[in-house]
């Protein structure tokens, strides 16, 4: 079957955030952002306190067990009916897609589907549902996006990341080549199969460097922490900043002030 | 062993007792692919041209001269053509220093004949198809499979009113469902390969050159 | 019990040190980057004026129709191709199916063959088989030729040459057959068409793959380029069809689509010179063409894959390579790396389910889950899905479901199964957790800046000052003071 339209809701009073592991040990300003973000669209934004992991690490391994027991938990962290937003494509995409795979023919089936179904990728929330407008502060600067594999395949959102920073007036877009490979991530691959990541990593570093852009964003912690690292240990100028850090940043009014 | 290696294969399938739920196919997008005649016309040269096929439109009274001069051009002395095809007696008269011939005993008896010394063979087509540029052949006891195959030029004829819209229209259309001919075939273009660094190069192991003649009035 | 089977030439278990000479090849890696950046490319303007989403649609339906129906496909299909003259042999195995194979040509007093490109004769190693007993074994597609002289494997399904460049193949040929050295593509595929040529005349049965058998009309449709695909079921006086028994379709009508799909998703060509469809041998009146025709069913591990619903999807695979053109892993590690007769995520799909997860360790894992093959794949084949069943399979991580595939759970280990098992405890325990991470962060000069694989090409990661839920709780209780 190919991919069903996506049907947005209607901008909502309250969301609730689900912060993923990523971004709550190694990117908490990555979340931040994206709560300022949204509550500068006028949304409260309610951050369960008892949330850990979507289990992705541990289904992506085979381990659908444990992966079963951990997302069960998350099951009962969302009981109003308000939007789920995620900054990170893979972690919405393993909310959204696989839960309900994780989840069939188990007594969590139908609970697991309803909180599927209300799970978003917070740029794409911000562009098609907040339809934020987005007034650019900064200096002139270019940049690149990469853009997760999940965020473009899985959740099918790759044209949000561009389409807010467009709304950037000083803020000049430029594509690497192989725009749409993988970076190399994919979580325990990169360290299964260290050799064929860090080529696909290593590769992606010079597509990005080759654009000329002063700093790269991305939309997943993974690919983030995985470029920026190969990066650093090649010692090249190539700062790399989670998209939504940036907007905020970015479309600060008083940020000198 | 086979039999018995048929009845375990067989059975081993009808093991399984789930039958997954699918979509019945939906064959919609197939039709999509129409074109008016003149717009087939032009995409039909287009797609050989593209795969380095020579289509030429010819009106029916010009079609031994357009056909001869194509022969000279190739330097063709020995051609194969159906003693049944048309278009042959006006060839023989014509052509002094050309000998045409049919493909009249088994291969076996003149093989290396037919792949060595023959310079070009002329044959009929059953159609023609816009979408891909293809001329479908039905091979026959006159015009046998290796006549498109072996010589290193290929002439084919081709009515404009055999033209279809594509492949999948034709065999709708003729209900090629049932007992189908010997040998069917699709051919786009001379034989070709990639096969060395993707360097693309015509004359593979079969002809050389293909060319078209696309006859209005036949 | 599914049975494992052997495969000599298997070499997946030593996937790792293959991945890493692969790897360190820049002629290799170069020769693979070019070609399959070309292919995307090509194939993306293939279908550049099509709907391509329903045309996958249908393709998916086709098989997935197909598939339903496939004991009673095979026996239409055998019916009507007996009735047309061609007899129908089937095999359980490969090793079955070469003996069949060698009991034709001992029956016909042959000594040399000559075959068409055939991935189910690689993956029976019917070449192996045949020469052991004396006979002359000819590949004669251009890629396969060049295969063959190099005592090599194909490094992928439609291009079976694709890991050399002209430079090497001019040398090889030079060297195996005494023409001139040059690097011109053209030189080089007219000396092989002169060579090719007396072979076709002398051979004495023909053996192809088959693309598409249908079933109605009891007709075998092969799909090529060069022209060796029919002269070699044309020339010699006995043609051997060997397929998997999954290469069953109901009907011509069904054929069409699928071939729209094929060519393009291998090669951006809309369609291939030849599509040759043969439906008889020779008949009395007929001049040319083989006086037999014979078609091998081969099963080779393919219904026990079809006794589970889900990795049956495996079998609607139309061996486009369309996968593999577009997989960041293949790509920078070309065919070879992977040491069985399918590579790329088809390869890591289908042998692991024909050798055993134990004869495949690393197939499962070797892949990033990007997606890309999933999303060219033209009957949508949902590989990312499989190799996650596969993941499960090998380490037994889904105790709620059946497990089906050979070597089930051998890849299941004491040390991980107690990391899995702490992941869970701290994950399942909010408390637990928020105390963890916090520790975590404040002691983060101390993290490790050694982490395996990872900091063999990156800089460790460095874990932030304060963790999000510290951040957020602080920040509510600003707010509500």
């Amino acid at each position: 079957m190919s991919q069903p339209v996506i049907l947005y809701p209607n901008k909502p009073e309250k969301v609730y955030l689900f912060g993923t592991c990523l971004v709550d040990l190694f990117y908490p300003e990555a979340g931040l952002a994206g709560v300022d973000l949204l509550e500068r669209e006028g949304i409260e934004v309610i951050y369960p306190q008892d949330q850990t992991c979507c289990g992705q690490p541990a289904y992506t391994s085979g381990r659908s067990d444990e992966a079963r027991a951990v997302a069960k938990t998350q099951l009962d962290l969302f009981p109003e009916d308000w939007p789920v937003v995620v900054p990170s494509g893979s972690c919405a995409g393993m909310m959204r897609h696989q839960y309900p795979k994780l989840f069939e023919g188990t007594e969590d089936a139908d609970r697991a589907l309803k909180l599927a179904r209300r799970v978003w990728d917070l740029a794409d929330f911000l562009v098609n549902v907040c339809q934020i407008q987005l007034t650019d502060t900064g200096e002139p600067t270019t940049i690149a996006l990469h853009t997760s594999c999940s965020s473009r395949r899985e959740m099918g959102v790759a044209d949000s990341g561009p389409a807010l920073l467009r709304q950037l007036n000083n803020v000049t877009l430029v594509e690497p080549a192989k725009v749409a490979e993988c970076c190399g991530f994919g979580g325990s691959f990169a360290v299964r199969h260290a050799d064929i990541s860090g080529a696909m990593a290593t590769d992606k570093v010079a597509a990005l460097t080759q654009t000329g852009c002063d700093r790269f964003l991305s939309t997943d912690c993974g690919c983030l922490m995985n470029l920026a690292g190969v990066a650093k240990k090649q010692k090249m100028a190539l700062p790399g900043e989670h998209l939504l850090s940036f907007l905020w940043h970015r479309s600060q009014p008083n940020r000198e002030a | 062993m086979t039999s018995s290696a048929r009845q375990t294969i067989l059975s081993r399938l009808r093991e399984r007792t789930s039958q997954p739920a699918s979509q019945p196919p939906d064959f919609r997008v197939m039709n999509t692919r129409r074109w008016s005649l003149e717009d087939g016309i032009e995409r039909f040269i287009a797609q050989q041209a593209s795969v380095h096929g020579d289509v030429q439109r010819v009106h029916e009274p010009d079609l031994a001269t357009a056909v001869l001069s194509r022969l000279h051009q190739a330097g063709a002395h020995r051609v194969l053509i159906a003693p049944s095809q048309g278009l042959r007696d006006a060839l023989v008269t014509r052509a002094q220093n050309i000998d045409f011939q049919g493909y009249d005993q088994k291969v076996e008896a003149w093989q290396s004949e037919l792949f060595h010394q023959t310079d070009a063979a002329i044959t009929s087509c059953h159609a023609g198809l816009a979408d891909t540029g293809s001329l479908v052949v039905i091979p026959s006891p006159e015009e046998p499979r290796l006549m498109t195959l072996a010589p290193p030029l290929h002439i084919a004829i081709l009515p404009v009113s055999r033209l279809f819209s594509s492949w999948y229209q034709l065999i709708t259309e003729e209900d090629w469902t049932g007992p189908m001919p010997t040998n069917t075939l699709l051919i786009s273009g001379p034989s070709k390969t990639a096969d060395i660094e993707q360097t693309l190069v015509y004359g593979a192991h079969g002809p050389k050159a293909l060319t078209v003649f696309l006859v209005d009035g036949i | 019990m599914p049975q494992t089977l052997q495969q000599s030439h298997n070499s997946a278990i030593n996937f790792q040190p293959q991945v890493k000479s692969a790897l360190a090849n820049t002629q290799l890696r170069g020769n693979f980057d070019r070609a399959m950046t070309g292919l995307m490319h090509k194939r993306t303007m293939a279908f550049a004026d099509w709907d391509l989403e329903a045309l996958r649609d249908l393709g998916q339906a086709i098989r997935q129709q197909s598939l339903r129906q496939l004991p009673d496909l095979l026996e239409q299909l055998e019916r009507q191709c007996q009735a047309n003259g061609i007899q129908v042999h089937w095999a359980r195995d490969g090793d079955e199916a070469c003996q069949v194979v060698t009991e034709i040509c001992q029956q016909r007093q042959a000594k040399t063959v000559i075959k068409g490109k055939s991935m189910v004769t690689e993956e029976m190693e019917l070449n192996a088989h045949l020469e052991q007993r004396g006979y002359t074994v000819l590949e004669s597609d251009l890629g396969e030729y060049i295969v063959q002289m190099a005592k090599e494997t194909p490094s992928h399904i439609i291009m079976p040459a694709i890991h050399k460049n002209t430079a090497e193949i001019a040398e090889l040929m030079h060297t195996m057959t005494g023409v001139e050295q040059r690097e011109d593509a053209h030189y080089l595929t007219d000396q092989a068409r002169q060579q090719l040529r007396e072979k076709f005349m002398q051979a004495d049965v023909g053996i192809s793959g088959v693309n598409f058998a249908v079933a109605d009309s009891g007709t075998l449709c092969l799909v090529e380029n060069e022209g060796n695909g029919r002269l070699t079921t044309t020339t010699p006086p006995c043609h051997i069809a060997v397929t998997g028994i999954e290469k069953v379709v109901p009907s011509l009508t069904d054929v069409a689509p699928l071939l729209s799909l094929l060519t393009r998703s291998a090669t951006g060509q809309s369609i291939t010179t030849y599509v040759n469809m043969i439906s008889r041998p020779r008949q009395p009146d007929e001049k040319d063409g083989p006086e037999a025709v014979h078609l091998v069913l081969v099963d080779n591990g393919r219904s026990d894959i079809y006794q589970d619903e889900e990795l049956a999807e495996t079998l609607q695979c139309i061996r486009c390579g369309a996968c593999m053109n577009h997989c960041p892993v293949y790509t920078r590690i070309g065919g070879h790396a992977y040491g069985t007769t399918y590579p790329g995520p088809i390869g890591q799909v289908l042998m692991p389910q024909l050798l055993g997860l134990e004869q495949t360790p690393d197939f499962a894992s070797a892949s990033s889950l990007c997606g890309s093959c999933g999303e060219v794949c033209p009957v949508r084949i949902p590989l990312p899905s499989l190799l996650l069943r596969l993941r499960r399979e090998a380490v037994d991580g889904d105790r709620t479901r059946a497990s089906t595939v050979p070597g089930h759970g051998s890849k299941r280990s004491n040390l991980e199964s107690l990391i899995w098992a702490v992941w869970r405890l701290v994950h399942r325990r909010p408390g637990l957790y928020r105390l963890t991470t916090r520790l975590a962060s404040q002691l983060r000069a101390l993290s490790p800046k050694r982490l395996g694989g990872w900091t063999r090409y990156r800089s460790a990661p460095k874990l932030a000052k304060t963790t999000l839920h510290s951040a957020m709780n602080n920040r509510s209780k600003r707010q509500q003071p």
